[in-house]
C-alpha cells in the first residue's frame, strides 16, 4: 500500500508515461503476472498456457470429455479402462507467448499533452510491457499510425524485447509515439503488424470512437491470427462528460476535421452520455462475443485506478 | 391619449445598446470545440438548425433596461390627456357711468341711449352661445356681474345708473381684457371717442366702441369759495363763485346763492354774468345775512344739469376768548390792540400768579409762563421757562438762526420768518405730538423754533421766541402780525358739528377727530349705515344728513369736475377698424391638452434597475462561473472556488 500511495503522490505535471517508470510502479508491476486464455507461443516461458491439448506440459491441469479431432495421444487410457469413458488430459505449459501492445496514436488519442489519452495509452503499454517483460514473455511494441504525418493504414512496431533489460526499449519506442495528424485504419495496421504471428496475445490500446463496424474488422483480424485481444479503451474526461461544451454550438472532429453544429443544453449532453454508454457497453459485447477481454478507463483517474479498477477486466491482477 | 417627448433628440443615445449588444454577443459567442471523435455526436439527435439564438444572460437585459430608462429619462417623454373643454369665450360689455353719461341727447340722456344699445347686444351676444361680463366703468370700474346669457345680462344693465363722478374707462377695459381673453370681444359703451380712449393694445384690439353723443352746451359751476372771518360780522362775508362757459358761444347766466333750508328765502343773493365761450368767470357776492349752508344755481339750464348745483357753507360769526397770562405789559396792550382791530375778539390778561384755568376761554396765551397742569382749551406758550404734559423744554438756548418753514395754517402768508426771532429764546424739544413748523439752526444742530399739534383734542402751539409787543403795533413788523393772526385763526375753536364739505367722488370717513363719527347718511342715494372706521366713496352730489352721537349735520357734496363738465366732446375722425385678429375657434370646440411626464418613473426605474444589476452580478456572477467551471472539471464548486 506504500507504494500505491507513492504512486499516488506523484504532481499532475508529471505525464503517466513517465509515472509509468517510475521505481513505486515498478515495484507494483512486480506483483502483477500476465495471464494468458489461449495465447501461447512455441518456445518454454513462464507464462502459464491453460486448457491446451495440444501443447505438451508437465503438469496436468484436468480432464475433459474427448471430442472429435482431439489428439489420441492425449487420451487417458487407465480412465476409460476403469469408467470406459473417454477422456483426454489437459495440461498446464509454461510459454514464451508473443505479447503485440498495439497504441492507437490517431487523432482522437490527442492532444498530445501530459494527462492525455495518449499520454495515458502510452503509460498502459509502458505498464503492461513491463509486466510482460518480467513473466519472459516475448513483447512487440506497436502504434498506428504510428507518424505525425504517417497515411491511416500505417504503422509503426518495435520488437520482440525480452526480459526487463529491454524496459530502455521500451520506454524509447513508446516516448517516440505522437498524436497523428490524421485518422488511424486500426484493422489495416495490425493486419499488417500481424501478419507473422499466430496465437499471440494483442493489447489493443484506443479509444475506439469510431464505427464498430471499424471494431468489428479490427476483431476479424485479430480472430483471423488466432490471437488473444484485450482491448483497452482509454477516454478522456471530456469525452465523458460534455459539460464543458456550453455555450460550443460547433464541434470538429480532431481526427478528421469534420464539423458538426449542435444544440448545447443539458438535453442535448444527456443524450451524449446515453449515446457513448451505449457505444462503450456494444464495443464490450462485440469483444466478448469474439471471446476478448475489454475494459474501459479515463485518462484522469490516473495509473493507480487502472490498475486496481480495470486491470482485473483484462484477465491481470496483483499477485498477492 | 398621446405620447411625445420634450427633447426627443435624445433618444439617439439608444444607440449605446448597440456596443451592449455587440459586446454580449462577442462575449457569447465561442470558437468551435475541439472533440476526440464525432461518431457518438453524429448517433444522437438531428443537428439542430444552422442558426441558433444567441442566448444573452439576465445582466444583459438588466442593464439594456437600464440605458433605455436614463435615455428616456433623458428624452423626458410625457403623455398628454384630453382635458375637457374649457369655458366658452367671454364677451364683455362696458358701460360708462360717468357724470358725463348723464348729458342730454336725442331728447333723453346719453346714458339712457347707451344702456339701451348696450342691452340689446348683450341679447345678441347671448344669442350667438356666448357668457357675458358686465362692467360698470365709474370711478373704480365694477364688474357687477359674469358668465351671464344674454338676458341676464340685459336685466343687469337695466339696472345701472351713471354716477356723479368720473370714469376710468382705461382700467375698466384692462379688467375686460383679462376676462375676454384673447379670443373674446370687448364692446364699450361711452361718450368718448376711440381716439380718446387710452388703452393698452390688447385690449383696443379686442374692443368695440360705441360712442353716444358729441356735442352739447354746457356752462358749469367751477367752484366756490366762501370768504369769512370768523371775527367779522355776516356783512363782510363774501363768496367766490367760478362759472365756467363750456358752450360754443358767449352765455348770460345767473347764479343764485340761497340758504339750504330755504331756497325761497328772500335773502338769497343773485348774480349775472355774460361768459364768453370758453372762459371762466369769477363772481364775487357779498351782502350775506345769514350763515350754514346755501346752494349754489345756475340758470338758465343746459345740456348738462349735474353741473348747474354746488354747495357751500358761510360759517357763523363766533367771538373769540382769549386768556392772556403773561407779566409783559406792553404785550397786553399789543395783544389788546390787535383785537380791538380784529372785531369779536375779547382779551383778558392776568399775571401768571392769578392764573387759574377757564373753560370758557377759547385761547390761552402763555407769555414766558407755563402752568403745571394744562389749560381744558387750547393753547399757546410763548418761549416758556419749563415744560409740562403739553411740551417739552430743554432751557435757554443760544440764539439760534431761521433754518426751514414747513407748509402748516401757521406759516401761511409768512415771509422772512427770521424776523420773529429775537431775545429770551428756549430750546424746545421736538417729539409727541407737536411737530415742527417752524426750525432754525443752533450750534450746527437743527432745533425746532415753533412746535404746533393736537393733544388730547386740544390744539397747541409752542414758540421757542417770545411775541415782541411792539411788532403787534407795527405795521411794519408783518410777519409778526401774519403769525398772530394765524394763530388765532388756527386756535380758534372750530364750531362743533360745523357742515361738512366734499366733493362727488371723494372718500368719506365716518370717523372724525375733533366730531362723533357718522353712523348714517340719508341724501339722494338714500339711508346708508356706516361703521365707525368705515369709508365710502362719495358718489352722488347733493345735500345729505349725516347722523352722528351728536345729533345730525349737513354734508354738502358738490360736482366739480372740469372734464366730466365738458360735454361738448367733438366727433373725432372715423375710428381706424380694429386690427384684424386671426380667427380662432370657439374654445369649446378645441381640444386641450394635459402633459403629464413620465421623467420620475423612469429615473426610478433606472434606479431599480441599476439595483438589480448589482444585485445580479453580486449574486450570480462569480458563483456562476465556479458552477460552470466545476462542471467541466468534475470538481465541485467549492473545489473549483479554492
Amino acid at each position: 500500500m506504500a507504494a500505491l500511495r507513492a504512486v499516488r503522490a506523484r504532481t499532475p505535471e508529471q505525464s503517466l508515461f513517465e509515472q509509468a517508470f517510475a521505481p513505486a510502479t515498478l515495484r507494483v508491476l512486480d506483483r502483477i503476472r500476465l495471464r494468458a486464455a489461449h495465447a501461447s507461443g512455441e518456445r518454454p516461458g513462464h507464462t502459464r498456457v491453460r486448457n491446451r491439448g495440444d501443447v505438451g506440459g508437465t503438469e496436468l491441469e484436468r480432464h475433459v470429455p474427448y471430442t472429435r479431432g482431439d489428439d489420441l495421444r492425449r487420451i487417458d487410457w487407465n480412465v476409460y479402462a476403469r469408467l470406459d469413458e473417454l477422456v483426454t488430459r489437459r495440461f498446464v505449459a509454461e510459454r514464451e507467448v508473443p505479447v503485440w501492445f498495439v497504441v492507437d496514436s490517431s487523432g482522437s488519442m490527442g492532444p498530445d499533452e501530459p494527462g492525455s489519452k495518449l499520454d495515458m495509452a502510452r503509460a498502459i503499454a509502458a505498464m503492461l510491457a513491463t509486466v510482460s517483460l518480467s513473466g519472459g514473455d516475448r513483447v512487440y511494441l506497436a502504434a498506428i499510425p504510428g507518424r505525425r504525418k504517417a497515411g491511416a493504414g500505417a504503422s509503426l512496431a518495435h520488437g520482440p524485447l525480452r526480459s526487463r533489460r529491454a524496459l530502455a526499449d521500451v520506454r524509447s519506442f513508446l516516448a517516440g509515439i505522437h498524436q497523428a495528424d490524421g485518422e488511424g485504419d486500426l484493422a489495416a495496421g495490425l493486419d499488417h503488424l500481424l501478419r507473422d504471428t499466430r496465437r499471440g496475445m494483442v493489447i489493443l490500446i484506443s479509444d475506439f470512437l469510431c464505427e464498430l463496424g471499424a471494431v468489428q474488422r479490427v476483431l476479424d483480424v485479430l480472430a483471423a491470427r488466432l490471437c488473444e485481444a484485450k482491448l483497452v479503451q482509454v477516454l478522456s474526461r471530456g469525452d465523458r462528460d460534455p459539460a464543458w461544451l456550453y455555450g460550443h454550438d460547433v464541434l470538429i472532429d480532431r481526427e478528421t476535421g469534420a464539423q458538426h453544429r449542435i444544440d448545447p443544453s443539458p438535453d442535448t449532453f444527456g443524450r451524449y452520455e446515453e449515446a457513448l454508454l451505449a457505444h462503450v457497453t456494444a464495443l464490450g459485447r462485440t469483444a466478448a462475443a469474439r471471446g476478448m477481454a475489454s475494459a474501459l478507463t479515463v485518462s484522469d483517474v490516473g495509473l493507480l485506478g487502472f490498475l486496481r479498477e480495470e486491470l482485473p477486466r483484462l484477465g491481470l491482477g496483483l499477485v498477492r | 391619449m398621446g405620447f411625445a417627448f420634450a427633447t426627443p433628440l435624445w433618444l439617439a443615445a439608444l444607440g449605446v445598446l448597440l456596443p451592449l449588444v455587440w459586446l454580449y454577443l462577442r462575449t457569447r459567442r465561442r470558437p468551435p470545440a475541439m472533440v476526440s471523435s464525432l461518431v457518438v455526436w453524429r448517433a444522437i439527435a438531428e443537428p439542430v438548425a444552422a442558426r441558433r439564438r444567441p442566448v444573452l444572460p439576465l445582466l444583459f437585459f438588466v442593464q439594456a433596461a437600464l440605458i433605455v430608462a436614463s435615455v428616456l429619462a433623458l428624452a423626458q417623454p410625457f403623455t398628454r390627456r384630453a382635458l375637457p373643454p374649457g369655458p366658452a369665450r367671454d364677451a364683455v360689455i362696458v358701460l360708462d357711468v360717468s357724470a358725463s353719461m348723464q348729458a342730454r341727447a336725442d331728447g333723453g340722456t346719453r346714458f339712457a341711449l347707451a344702456r339701451d344699445a348696450a342691452q340689446e347686444r348683450a341679447r345678441e351676444l347671448g344669442r350667438s352661445g356666448l357668457r357675458l361680463t358686465v362692467i360698470a366703468a365709474g370711478l373704480q370700474p365694477q364688474v357687477v356681474g359674469t358668465q351671464l346669457d344674454g338676458e341676464a345680462a340685459a336685466r343687469l344693465i337695466g339696472t345701472l345708473e351713471p354716477r356723479d363722478t368720473g370714469g376710468n374707462l382705461t382700467a375698466a377695459t384692462e379688467i375686460a381684457a383679462s376676462q375676454a381673453g384673447a379670443s373674446g370681444s370687448i364692446d364699450v359703451f361711452t361718450d368718448v371717442a376711440t381716439d380718446g380712449l387710452v388703452m393698452s393694445r390688447d385690449a383696443r384690439a379686442l374692443s368695440t366702441v360705441h360712442r353716444f353723443g358729441t356735442g352739447g352746451d354746457n356752462v358749469a359751476l367751477a367752484g366756490v369759495r366762501v370768504l369769512s372771518n370768523p371775527f367779522e360780522p355776516l356783512a363782510r362775508t363774501r363768496a367766490i363763485v367760478n362759472v365756467r362757459n363750456l358752450a360754443q358761444d358767449a352765455r348770460t347766466v345767473e347764479v343764485r346763492i340761497a340758504p339750504l333750508a330755504d331756497d325761497a328765502s328772500p335773502g338769497a343773493i343773485t348774480r349775472s354774468a355774460t361768459i364768453a365761450p370758453g372762459a371762466t368767470e369769477v363772481l364775487s357776492v357779498d351782502g350775506f345775512t345769514w350763515s350754514g349752508p346755501f346752494r349754489v344755481t345756475l340758470s338758465p339750464p343746459d345740456d348738462f344739469a349735474l353741473d348747474d348745483t354746488i354747495y357751500g357753507v358761510v360759517p357763523a360769526p363766533t367771538p373769540l376768548r382769549i386768556l392772556l397770562v403773561t407779566e409783559d405789559d406792553a404785550l397786553q396792550r399789543g395783544v389788546e390792540g390787535l383785537a380791538r382791530s380784529l372785531g369779536s375778539v375779547e382779551v383778558r390778561t392776568l399775571v401768571p400768579v392769578q392764573y387759574q384755568p377757564a373753560s370758557d376761554v377759547g385761547i390761552t396765551v402763555f407769555d414766558r409762563f407755563a402752568p403745571s397742569l394744562p389749560p381744558p382749551g387750547n393753547a399757546v406758550y410763548l418761549a416758556p421757562p419749563r415744560g409740562n404734559a403739553d411740551v417739552t423744554v430743554a432751557g435757554p438756548a443760544p440764539r439760534a438762526r431761521f433754518a426751514e418753514q414747513r407748509a402748516h395754517p401757521l406759516t401761511r402768508g409768512v415771509a422772512n420768518a427770521d424776523t420773529l426771532l429775537g431775545d429770551g429764546m428756549v430750546s424746545l424739544a421736538a417729539g409727541g405730538p407737536l411737530k415742527p413748523v417752524l426750525l432754525g439752526r443752533a450750534d450746527g444742530r437743527e432745533v425746532p423754533l415753533v412746535l404746533a399739534g393736537e393733544v388730547g383734542g386740544r390744539r397747541v402751539v409752542a414758540t421757542a421766541f417770545p411775541l415782541r409787543a411792539g411788532d403787534l403795533r407795527n405795521a411794519d413788523a408783518l410777519p409778526t402780525l401774519v403769525f398772530a393772526i394765524n394763530l388765532l385763526r388756527w386756535l380758534a375753536p372750530s364750531p362743533g358739528e360745523a357742515p361738512l364739505t366734499r366733493l362727488a367722488g371723494e372718500r368719506l370717513r365716518a370717523g372724525f377727530p375733533d366730531a362723533s363719527p357718522i353712523a348714517r347718511i340719508e341724501g339722494p342715494d338714500g339711508t346708508r349705515e356706516l361703521a365707525p372706521a368705515s369709508e365710502i366713496t362719495l358718489e352722488r352730489a347733493g345735500a345729505y344728513r349725516a347722523h352722528g352721537a351728536n345729533g345730525p349735520r349737513d354734508l354738502l357734496v358738490s360736482f366739480i369736475d372740469p372734464a366730466e363738465s365738458d360735454v361738448a366732446r367733438p366727433l373725432f375722425a372715423p375710428p381706424a377698424p380694429p386690427p384684424v385678429r386671426a380667427s380662432e375657434p370657439d374654445p369649446s370646440t378645441v381640444t386641450t391638452w394635459q402633459e403629464l411626464p413620465w421623467v420620475r418613473e423612469l429615473l426610478i426605474a433606472a434606479v431599480a434597475a441599476m439595483l438589480l444589476e448589482w444585485l445580479v452580478v453580486a449574486w450570480s456572477g462569480p458563483r456562476a462561473r465556479r458552477r460552470e467551471a466545476a462542471r467541466g472539471s468534475g470538481l465541485s464548486a467549492s473545489e473549483v472556488g479554492r
